[in-house]
């Protein structure tokens, strides 16, 4: 029996009805939101003021003001020639049921290039991972500790080859003329957020990530035109509605509010239901304007996700609301941020809210059920023809026998 | 002289489809091109042009609603010549061997990935020395535009001839004597030669 769809389409009518009363209190919030936020339009050093008191007592992250949040930055114009790398990922994760332990990264990329000289180049490159390096991460002060690369660790590791194979690319194509470097998502490795890896893990991986990083800050060092940006549609951050939280708490510290003003907590719990996107979405009613810009919280200070210091902005893509992440060198370079939201705004226009260049990068990337099954088959005859002893488990047999 | 403009793609024993090189560049319809089976040069009269999206999931969309200029769509959107493709198909209508034309079908269909060159006027005109390969135009049942494909290759001959009136009038005969039982399409194509 196949997934019963009467029996689903029952579970889904049900879920929808409370969505609508969220809606509503959702809609309330965000009235309350724009008006703490434009209560506390031109007070940046007050608002800086507040965050600074309440240090590390805080609960939840804010991000650091670098202007007035209110600012909104209208589009600005495109440089004649120019070029768009984008870069883009899948994965085959480990299966214990398969014949040989290995798992799969295939990385699309899109170099797409505007201007006189407008052209495009569009590839993929898969890339194995069977050794016992790639299989696991290994504690360099006990060899006996070592945690295997698969699920989330697999994805962080992904992000690092990803920004590995932009990086490459960056430095032969900076060459041609200033250059917009796109990854899908976060700049930060989300992934190994919290304590579910030990420290050994973390640093390994980002070591490696920052090499790759840094590569892009040498560029702009050079002279070279290159802005790295991290774009993250429909981003669930609420770092800046954390802001708000704060700004709109009576506790000098927002440390015992809830004990202090029982009153204030419904507020600060109130606002907690909004995402930044919904408040920038009242903010940035033109298409093509952009946010202040912050910086992120977490990609500073001892238990930094990030290997490099992350700003980030919202932009008004045309569709959404979308989040786009800079290394902080970009952030403190006028003239490349100013690039990097125009031609960012270029490629959400070109690609009706989405950057063309990340589509196509995806499109590369993408692996298809029957590119999976090919894969599988290819592990295991390339193991049945050099006689090696990995054959797939009962339960993988049994699943492909299908037998009636 | 004759021109490379593509590669064989799928290939039967009456028709053969290549990919053009260039995006929207395939040759014209009617137009003789030539593929080979490794032995044989076969030659095929072009039916059918298609060109469309690379992967068949993808299919393309209206770009353009704010540029001024159709050839903006592309300069904007430079991934484009990379997602599509100009395919044609050619109904095989003859080959040579050893130097020598024949107007019938090869034993062999050309090879996949075997190239595929325009014909040039020289080898159109010695194609063409033979008018049987109307009859296998007019006789086949091919889902394509027989008629339309019989005139506008009688019209490229002639042009290849540097508009020779007398090979329009000897491709008229032959025709004649091939459609005598059916007169209604024989005026249809005849009124597409002079057109």
């Amino acid at each position: 029996m196949t997934l019963d769809l009467l029996a689903l389409s029952r579970q889904v009518e049900e879920a929808a009805l409370p969505l609508q009363d969220a809606e509503r209190a959702r809609e309330s919030s965000l009235s309350r939101a724009l008006s703490v936020f434009s209560h506390w339009q031109g007070t940046v050093d007050a608002l800086r003021a507040k965050v600074d008191g309440c240090g590390a007592h805080m609960t939840f992250r804010v991000p650091r003001l670098r202007q007035e949040w209110g600012e909104v930055i209208g589009p600005p114009g495109l440089p004649e020639d120019y070029g768009v790398i984008a870069v883009d990922g899948s994965q085959i994760d480990r299966d214990r049921h398969a014949g040989l332990d290995c798992a799969l990264i295939n990385i699309g990329t899109a170099a797409l290039w505007y201007g006189e000289r407008s052209h495009a180049d569009l590839s993929s490159q898969p890339l194995l991972l069977c050794k016992e390096n790639d299989l696991y991460l290994a504690d360099p002060e006990n060899k006996d500790n070592r945690e295997p690369i698969e699920g989330a660790l697999l994805h962080a590791k992904r992000s690092v080859l990803e920004c590995g194979r932009l990086a490459e690319l960056s430095q032969v194509l900076s060459e041609e003329g200033p250059l917009l470097c796109l990854v899908d998502n976060s700049l930060v490795l989300w992934g190994l957020m919290g304590r579910r890896f030990e420290t050994y893990v973390r640093r390994a991986l980002l070591e490696e990530y920052g090499v790759h990083l840094r590569r892009f800050r040498e560029l702009a060092q050079a002279g070279k035109r290159v802005a790295l940006v991290g774009y993250v549609s429909k981003s669930d951050s609420s770092q800046v509605v954390n802001l708000l939280r704060l700004a709109d708490c009576q506790d000098p510290d927002c440390r015992n509010c809830e004990e202090r003003y029982p009153r204030r907590q419904q507020s600060c719990h109130e606002l907690g239901r909004l995402r930044d996107r919904d408040l920038f979405a009242a903010v940035l009613s033109t298409p093509g304007s952009r946010s202040a810009l912050f910086d992120d919280p977490v990609s500073t200070g001892e238990n930094a996700i990030s290997p490099v210091e992350v700003s980030f902005f919202y932009l008004n893509t045309g569709e959404e609301i979308a989040r786009a992440e800079v290394p902080g060198w970009v952030a403190d370079d006028p003239a490349l941020l100013q690039f990097a939201h125009a031609t960012l705004w270029s490629q959400a226009r070109l690609g009706f809210g989405y950057p063309v260049a990340l589509t196509e990068a995806h499109e590369q990337a993408v692996v298809s059920v029957a590119d999976r099954e090919q894969f599988w088959s290819l592990i295991e005859s390339t193991s049945y023809t050099h006689r090696l002893p990995y054959a797939p488990s009962i339960k993988s047999q049994g699943k492909r026998l299908r037998a009636l | 002289m004759c021109t490379k403009i593509g590669e064989v793609v799928e290939a039967n024993t009456i028709s053969f489809a290549a990919q053009s090189y260039e995006l929207h560049q395939a040759p014209p319809f009617g137009s003789l091109v030539r593929a080979s089976d490794g032995e044989a040069d076969i030659f095929g009269l072009v039916y059918s042009v298609v060109t469309a999206s690379i992967d068949t999931g993808r299919r393309p969309i209206a770009r353009g609603r704010d540029e001024q200029d159709e050839e903006d769509i592309y300069r904007n959107n430079p991934q484009l010549p990379k997602l599509l493709r100009t395919d044609f198909d050619s109904l095989i209508v003859g080959f040579r061997q050893a130097g020598t034309v024949r107007q019938y079908l090869p034993p062999r269909p050309p090879r996949l990935h075997g190239f595929v060159y325009l014909s040039g006027n020289a080898e159109i005109v010695e194609f063409t020395q033979s008018l049987d390969f109307l009859n296998t135009i007019v006789s086949c049942s091919l889902g394509a535009p027989l008629d339309e494909l019989a005139a506008a290759c009688v019209r490229l001959a002639e042009e290849a001839r540097g508009g020779d009136y007398s090979f329009r009038v000897a491709a008229g005969r032959e025709l004649a004597m091939l459609l005598s039982t059916n007169q209604q399409r024989l005026k249809a194509i005849l009124r597409r030669i002079r057109q």
